[in-house]
Formats: structure tokens, sequence, C-alpha cells
């Protein structure tokens, strides 16, 4: 499903020059689970930045689904964004005005889905994630799991090929982290691509395979679990 | 998903309710202002519209060089439009029209049994009236109404005042008190504004039938022209040249002059026209650019305050542009989002407007002596128009905010990453010219206030204060001159009294008057003239500078001698003024007689300071004189001041025991005089409050740019107090920026305001000298109200307890 040659990323600003990534290959099956790890400014969320189409490589090839994408313009990342990639984000990232309910349909306001459809889809969905009592409340309302629960909720409501998760456990305690981290894996198990970016061993080990930054290299692909197509 | 950005959009309105009150509060004043500016605007280009074919009707005007003085004036000799009519088949009707006691005084008493009013809308006016201006008659018929010598023609409403509910038509009224005509038409109120109102109507043969002829010069009134449809204006106009030396030419150049007639368009001349003897002020195109100008500007610093909040507010806004992007928003959705918000809060912002607008339409009409009323089924146009204006209003100044944020990076935007610097520099140069407007009204405004004080405050060269003027249309009292002189004088508050013909403050005629030159040979030089009695000098406090007043045991004959001003003697070159000789009149015998100079009288003021102080003629009016020669005097008081309603009392008491009470008509000559400059003091009231409102609203722009700042500095701020700094330091560090952006604001303003101002006055022949310290002083207030409005916010932020600020990020 994904497979990247010499991904390379670098920021410039005026009188420093980074790599963030360096010559990146990766390859990332249907239905698989990855978890990407490594130190802080490994280039870890910049990888996940630019699987995710939020970002064009500053060299290197990005086949998703077999299509080139590293030269798309905004306008096509945008298109196959919004139909194939879910994101769930460390600190959930919620819109603080909209609701609960609002905030899981978004998504699906904008591959306009007509209103009936849209929320028998946003009722399946938070029903599904344990969430249905909270619809009416707006985000500072929830706690924290629960917000997260209302991330995820958001990034499975247009049933995404692949999701992509930056350390998702990263702002909960360790019984609302362990909750995400199933949900995940029933995602998983339901067929969707996981790419998730973590620190912890813990969540790590819910992965099919682990791939290890450093410096913006890969260094290590670590199997953890068989996984059959 | 409109649905999903409305949402948005009321629940962000609600949630930041400081400031969208800055914005909805700062958008409804300024639009309200416009609604009112608009209002204005309306009934100034409303004038002369509701005339039936208005398009076809003309006012002739007649352009005088009389020895090289130039005078345009609204009305022409007598004969001339008849002769016209005669003679042009272009011409479909003509009429003409004149004040019922002069020219210039369309005012009369009418009387019914008991019931008195007062016309001043009253004329003369030729038979052929109605078929010029097409009224609808409720009683009579236009064809009779002002046919044969003894009938009048009223209004509706005057009718109703004089009989109430009892039959006009055929009964009986008397004018001033002596002259009986009969009811021959009654026509409906005029049903809009005109430049030439009339409720009154007599026949022209009733008022003036003397010798009218051959009077190519002089004696002027108006004539209105309606012209076959389709004429060639331009083509027409042509043929007066010939017309002129065909019949005028002959008696103008006994005068050495020439004149030019020439048409003006009925509608355009209450906005347009600014000739000698208009029947009442007009308006002033320049003032209705000024004040749309003043609403664009209004308009300008709303939509400013706008973008400078919604850009520097962008930040809090950047996570929810950041997850619709991700989510799959395209970048036009972002921008259309932002824009409908921010056409929502303009559209919120007129609604608003209206309802103010609605509450303060009193105030407005008190400012501009006004009766507009803001009814929805008269006005459709301007509610449609202020919510049309909100919707254009909210999409220009969403544009840019929404553009600078549908381009934030996503990533960044989500991790509040994007500096708040987007637009910076654009929000600068906002405030920048937000002060710029500020400061150029400031400026005009002090000048003009500067200007009118000393307009009002001028050494007139007489004395106005505590002086009574009335106009005596009685002839009981016109024979008993003397004797109620007498009777004011002996009254302990009065100090003096005098008559004449002319009343400072009202225009003078004139003519040519061939004088007396160095040489001893004479020229022709036109000149004002005034017609006063022995006493008039003295109870103005007027100054002879050379030779004599005028004295009752000297001149006996008002045509013995003359004074002249000081401007005269100029204008004619006199060494050696007195005993010069000014032409008087050719005698039935052929022998021409000429009066001597017996004095000269410093220089006064007879009009507004617009007008340089012409040569003024002075003549005798004898206390002897024909009583038929005095209509129209001006009686004067001039008063202790002590007990002011007692005087006005015992002058009334002393009218009294000549003539009835109605004769009593009086002004106090300090307020008649401030009438010359009434469409001035109005419009700056006027300006005064939108300029007040410009910087109000400018403040509350810089009021939540200040705060914003100071929020986003919070942390810096904390640090800054931790290591030592005080809230002065702090106050200052915030202050500074805004400082100076508004110090640069001086830059554009100060040659923006000399432009206009220095334009403005040339309008004055007298005026003030623009001042630089003006300018330093408008600069200091804008920048003080700055300081404060920054300063406020500074000091919250400045007193803040830094472990907070701190711990906050």
């Amino acid at each position: 499903m994904i497979k990247t040659m010499n991904l390379t990323k670098v920021y410039r600003t005026d009188e420093v020059e980074t790599t963030a990534l360096n010559n990146v290959n990766v390859n990332v099956a249907e239905g698989e689970f990855v978890a990407i790890m490594g130190p802080s400014g490994c280039g870890k969320s910049t990888l996940l930045n630019v699987l995710g189409l939020l970002d064009n490589p500053t060299d290197g090839e990005y086949h998703f689904n077999g299509h080139e994408v590293s030269k798309f313009k905004e306008r096509q990342r945008t298109n196959l964004r919004k139909s194939n990639i879910g994101f769930i984000f460390q600190s959930f990232n919620l819109i603080d005005e909209l609701t609960v309910y609002e905030n899981v349909e978004l998504p699906l306001l904008y591959i306009k889905m007509p209103a009936s459809e849209r929320s028998k889809q946003v009722n399946k969905v938070l029903d599904r994630m344990k969430i249905a009592h909270r619809a009416k409340h707006f985000p500072q309302q929830l706690s924290g799991g629960q917000q997260q629960r209302v991330a995820v909720a958001r990034a499975v409501i247009t049933n995404p090929k692949l999701i992509l998760a930056d350390e998702p456990t990263g702002n909960l305690d360790s019984a609302n982290g362990e909750e995400v981290m199933t949900m995940l894996t029933q995602l998983n198990s339901e067929g969707t691509t996981i790419i998730m970016v973590t620190h912890s061993p813990t969540d790590a080990e819910y992965a099919h395979r682990i791939i290890q930054l450093f410096d913006g290299h890969v260094v290590t692909e670590n199997i953890k679990k068989e996984f059959h197509l | 998903m409109l649905f999903n950005y409305l949402k948005t959009a009321f629940r962000n309105i609600t949630r930041q309710k400081f400031y969208s009150l800055l914005n909805i509060v700062g958008l409804a004043i300024s639009i309200t202002c416009c609604i009112m500016i608009s209002l204005y605007i309306k009934e100034e280009l409303s004038y002369d519209k509701f005339h039936k074919d208005g398009d076809q009707i003309y006012r002739l005007c007649n352009r005088n060089n009389i020895g090289g003085k130039i005078d345009k004036y609204c009305n022409a000799p007598r004969p001339i439009s008849p002769k016209m009519r005669e003679i042009y088949p272009e011409i479909e009707a003509t009429t003409r029209a004149c004040g019922i006691n002069g020219l210039y005084t369309h005012s009369a008493n009418l009387s019914y049994e008991e019931n008195v009013f007062n016309s001043d809308k009253f004329y003369a006016v030729d038979s052929t009236f109605f078929d010029v201006f097409d009224v609808e008659f409720i009683a009579g018929t236009p064809e009779e109404a002002l046919t044969g010598e003894v009938g009048i023609t009223i209004a509706e409403s005057l009718a109703k005042k004089l009989f109430g509910d009892m039959e006009a038509l055929g009964n009986s009224l008397l004018i001033d008190d002596r002259f009986p005509v009969i009811v021959k038409g009654i026509f409906r109120d005029l049903p809009g504004r005109s430049h030439f109102e009339y409720d009154a109507l007599l026949p022209w043969a009733a008022a003036y039938r003397f010798g009218e002829e051959n009077a190519w010069y002089g004696w002027q009134v108006y004539h209105y022209l309606k012209l076959v449809k389709g004429t060639d204006v331009d083509a027409l106009e042509a043929k007066f040249p010939q017309f002129f030396n065909d019949f005028m030419k002959e008696r103008y150049d006994e005068l050495d002059g020439v004149a030019e007639l020439s048409l003006q368009p009925i509608k355009d001349i209450h906005l347009k026209s600014d000739l000698v003897w208009e029947m009442a002020p007009n308006g002033n195109i320049n003032n209705v650019y000024i004040l749309l100008l003043v609403g664009i500007f209004l308009l300008a610093i709303a939509c400013i305050n706008y973008v400078n909040l919604a850009t520097a507010r962008s930040l809090r806004r950047a996570k929810e542009v950041g997850l619709r992007k991700v989510f799959g928003s395209p970048q036009s959705s972002i921008v259309w989002q932002f824009i409908l918000e921010s056409v929502i809060i303009a559209t919120l912002a007129s609604f608003l407007a209206l309802v103010l607008a609605e509450l303060l339409m009193p105030v407005f009409n008190n400012i501009t002596s006004r009766n507009v009323n803001l009814n929805f089924t008269s006005n459709l146009d301007i509610f449609i128009g202020t919510i049309f204006i909100g919707i254009i209003v909210g999409f220009l100044s969403g544009m840019y905010p929404a553009f600078i944020m549908s381009h934030f990076d996503p990533i960044k935007a989500m991790k509040s990453k994007v500096n708040g610097m987007g637009g910076m520099l654009v929000r600068k140069i906002l405030i920048v010219l937000q002060f710029s407007i500020s400061i150029t009204l400031i400026i005009v405004t002090m000048i003009v206030i500067q200007q009118m004080k000393f307009a009002r405050n001028i050494d007139l060269g007489f004395n106005k204060d505590n002086v009574l003027a009335m106009t005596i249309r009685d002839t009981l009292i016109e024979r008993n001159l003397v004797q109620i002189k007498q009777e004011f004088n002996e009254h302990p508050d009065i100090v003096s009294s005098a008559y004449s013909y002319n009343m400072p403050g009202s225009t003078f005629n004139r003519f040519p008057a061939t004088v007396e030159n160095n040489e001893g040979t004479f020229d022709r030089i036109s000149c004002q003239f005034m017609q006063i009695d022995y006493d008039f000098i003295d109870m103005m406090d007027m100054t002879i500078t050379e030779g004599r007043n005028f004295d009752r045991e000297l001149d006996e004959n008002w045509l013995d001698v003359v004074l002249v001003n000081e401007a005269a003697v100029a204008r004619f070159g006199w060494d050696e003024p007195i005993g010069k000789r000014v032409f008087s009149y050719t005698d039935t015998t052929g022998v021409d007689h000429y009066i001597d100079v017996a004095g000269v009288v410093k220089d006064f003021h007879p009009n507004s300071v617009r007008q340089e102080i012409s040569p003024i003629i002075i003549y005798l009016i004898n206390d002897e004189m024909e009583s038929r020669y005095r209509e129209n005097l001006r009686l004067y008081v001039h008063f202790s001041g002590n007990d002011v309603m007692e005087t006005v009392n015992t002058v009334r008491n002393i009218i009294r025991e000549f003539s009835s009470d109605d004769a009593f008509q009086y002004v106090f000559l300090d307020e008649h005089l401030s009438l010359m400059y009434e469409s001035e003091e109005k419009l700056i009231q006027l300006f005064s409050y939108f300029t007040g409102m410009i910087i109000f609203i400018a403040c509350l722009g810089l009021f939540g740019l200040a705060s914003y700042s100071a929020e986003k500095r919070k942390k810096e701020i904390g640090i800054r107090k931790v290591l030592g700094a005080t809230i002065n330091q702090i106050v200052v560090l915030l202050s500074k920026e805004f400082s100076r952006w508004v110090l640069l604001a001086n830059v554009i303003a100060w040659p923006a305001a000399w432009y206009f101002t220095n334009k403005w006055l040339q309008n004055f022949a007298y005026k003030v000298e623009i001042n630089i310290l003006i300018f330093v002083l408008a600069g200091v207030m804008a920048l003080l109200i700055a300081l404060i409005t920054v300063g406020l916010q500074a000091l919250r932020a400045g007193v803040r307890n830094p472990v907070t600020s701190i711990r906050y990020e």
C-alpha cells in the first residue's frame, strides 16, 4: 500500500538546513499495523506528515496505492487524503467550537455525504466508541480519554484504508491509553492499515512491526508478530 | 456544509464576546453614521425632483459685468422672459416670480378675521405660472386662479390655518392688514422639497405693474422657462447674445456694462447654484461630497478594525483551520468559511445600525434642522442598502483574513506554531491609515471651528450685541417713526434707536455709481448702497474716520450729502475724499445733480466674511421722506441689556400704541448675523460628531489590538517582571510600538489636512492663518487617545501576577 524510495525531507531556514528525513525507504502492506519509534527529533512526525500527505518530501518517491504522489499539488493531496486517510493526534486536536457529534461529522462534510447518511454514520461510530451519550458536549467538557475516543471516531468515520496515529496515548493515563490501543487493534483486525508513532514500548507491542528511526534514517525494522495478508 | 460554517461562526461570535462586541459595535456605529449620511444626502438630492416635466424647466441667470465688477444673479430684469416667450418657439411657457414685498422679501402677514399667519413663501407670479409648475388644485382652477388683480391662490395647509374647516374659496383675506384679496384657488402642498417653495401666490399685475416694459436693467425678478420637449438647450442659449444686443444693449451701454444670460436646470439649483439673490440658502454639492467621503472613511475604518482584529486573532483559529485541512477541506472552503463569518458579523451590525439610527434620528434632525423620518415604506432603499452594505463590508473585510488563514500550513497550524506575524505589515499599514484619517479629520475640524469662531468674533466695525431689529410693514408706524423713536429714547433701558433700509447680514443692492475721480472727471464703479437715518452710525457704534456724520442741522435734504466707506475711498482712488461728488440724477430740465461726500466710515462687514468688503455709498433717509419710500424699513433699538425681556416688552408696548400687536416682528441682530454662517455651523456640528465617531471606532480597533498584543506577550511580560521590570516599564514596552504608528500617521495626515483646509479657507475673503500648532495639537491628541487606549490594556497586563503568566504557557 505504501512504498517510499529514498524519501528525503529537508527544512531550511535562513541560516540552518535540517535534514529531517534522509533516504528513508519504507514499505507498508495493506492491513499492516506498524509502529514508528525513535528519540525526539529523529523525524518520526515528519515521516508521518509526509505519509499522511500533509507535507511533500523534498526528494525521493512516495507511492500510495500504486500512485506516485510525492509531486502532488495541494488540491490533489487533499482529495486523496480525505477519502483514504484518518488521523489521530497526541493532543486530540478537536475543534473547540464544535460538539462531539459535529467534530466526528466534519470529515463527512468534506466528502459531501448526504445529511441522513451522515447522521447514521456518526451515530454508529459514536456508539461503537462508547461516546454516544456525550454527542452534544463540547470537547472542553470531556476527559482526555473521552476526547481521544472522539478523535478516533473522527479518524475512522470515513472508513479510511489508512490511519495515522501520532502518539495517540501520549496525553492519556495508562487505563485510557490501553483502551485506545485496543480500539486501534480492533480496527486493524477489521482490515485498516495503521501507522503509529510512539515513544511507548508498551504501545509498540501492539504493532506487527516496529520501524526505528534515528537522525532521519531507518535503523532497524523489527518484526514483532507474523502478519499475513 | 453551510450549516456547519454558520454554526462555527455563531459559536465563535458568542464565545469571543469581547472581540465580537468590538467588531459589531464598531461596524454598527459606522453603518449608523452612514445611514444618517445617506438620509441627509437623499434629502439633498430630492430637491425639485417632483415637478412634472422637471427636465424641461430652467431658471434664467444673468451674469452682469458693470464697469469690470462681475455679479452672477439668479434673476434678471423683468421684461426678459415674456419677450423670450414671444420670439423663441422653443419656449413652451414662462413665468416670473418676485417676493411679495420686494424681490427678496417673500414674507407678509395674511389675516382672516382673528386669524393671522405670516407666510414667508409668498410670491407674485405671472398668470402662466401653472403652465410651468404643475400643481394639483383642490379648489378653483389653474386657468382662473391667477387672472385679475385681486385674487390670491394659497396652499391647502395655509388655507386650513386661516379658515379652519370653512370654505376658503371665494373668501376674502387681508395682506399685511391693508390689501384685501379674494381666495381664487387652493392647491395641494408641494409634495417634495424645492429651492422655490411657495404657499401663497398673487397675480403679477396685483403686485407689480408700473413701467416694466422697458426696464431692461435693474429690478430683477426670477424667471422660469419651460422648454418644448427635446429642445437643444445649448442652441437656445447661443441665441441669447443676440437677444442682449436686440433688447438690453442700449440700456447696458449707458452703464458701460454687459449681461450674459444663461439657463440653469431647475433640478441642479439646490445643490449647484450659489448666485446673488438666491431665494433661500441652497445646499452645496461639496457638502454632499464631503459627507460621502466621511461615510466612506467611517466604513473603511470599521473594515480596517475587522481586518486587524481578525488577522491578529487568526492564531486562535489556527488549530481549527489546520484540522479542517487535514480532514480534507480545500483552501477555497476555508476562505468561504471566514468570509461568511465576517458577513454574518457585518449583517448583525447592519441590523443593530438600523435600530441605532432609528433611536438617534431626533438628534440627527436636531443637528441638521431637518425632519427626516426613517420609516420603512419611504426608505425601503435605505433599509435594503444598509443590509447590502453590511454584506459588502463583511465580504471585503473578511477577504484578507480568510486569505491569510487559508494559507496556514496545517501541521504548524494544529500545533499553533503559525506565527501571528501573518499580515503584520498589512496590519501596521492599516493602523497608520486609520490614524491618518483620524488626525486629518481632527485638524480639519479644528481649523474649520477656528475659522467660524473668527468669522463670528471678527470686529465687524459695528456693534451687533443688544440690538433688536424690526421689519416695519405698517403704514401707521412708518408715519410715526419720529415719535416712536422719541418714545424709545425716553426709556432708561434703551440706549438709542435708528432705522435703515438695509440690515447687516442681508443682501445689499449693488448698482454702478458715477463718482468723481482725482482729476475731476467721472468713473462708473460698481458699489453697494445703504440708506440710513441720522442716528444709525452712532447707534451702531460705527466710526467716522474722516469728515462728519449725517447731521440734522446741516443735512436737511436727503440728497444733500452721502457717506462712503474706506473700501470705496480705496476703490475710487481718492486722495481727498471729503467734497468729492457722486452723481445723483438728471432733472426734467436736463440738469445733472451731484451729492457731496461728507464723511468716511471705517470699514465694516455688512455681509459674511466670505465676501470682501465692497465700496459702499451711504445715503440719508430723511425723517420727512415720503412714506412710500419707507416700505420695508428696519427699525433698530440698541438696549442696555439689563433686562432683555423687559426691554422687548417695552418696545412691543410702544409699537402697540401706534399699531396692532401683529406688526411686531423682531430679531436680535447678533442672531440674524449668525444665520449667515448657519449652513457652515450645521456642517461643523455634523462633522465634529462624525470625526468623534471615527476616532472612537479607530480606538476600538486599537484597543482590541492592544489587548490581543498584551495577551500574546503574557509570558514575555511575566518573565520581564520576574527579572525586575516595573509596571511602568511594561506599559511603556507595550505602548511604544503603537505610538510609533500613530506618530507615523501624522506624516500622512498633515499634508492632507493642510490641502483640504487651505482649499476650504479659499471660500473666505477674511480668514485665519493656518497655524502649525494645530497640527501638532492634533497629533498629540491622537497620540494621547491612542496611549490611553493601549495603556489601559498594558496596565492590565503589567499588574498581573507574573507567576500565572509564566505558568500559562
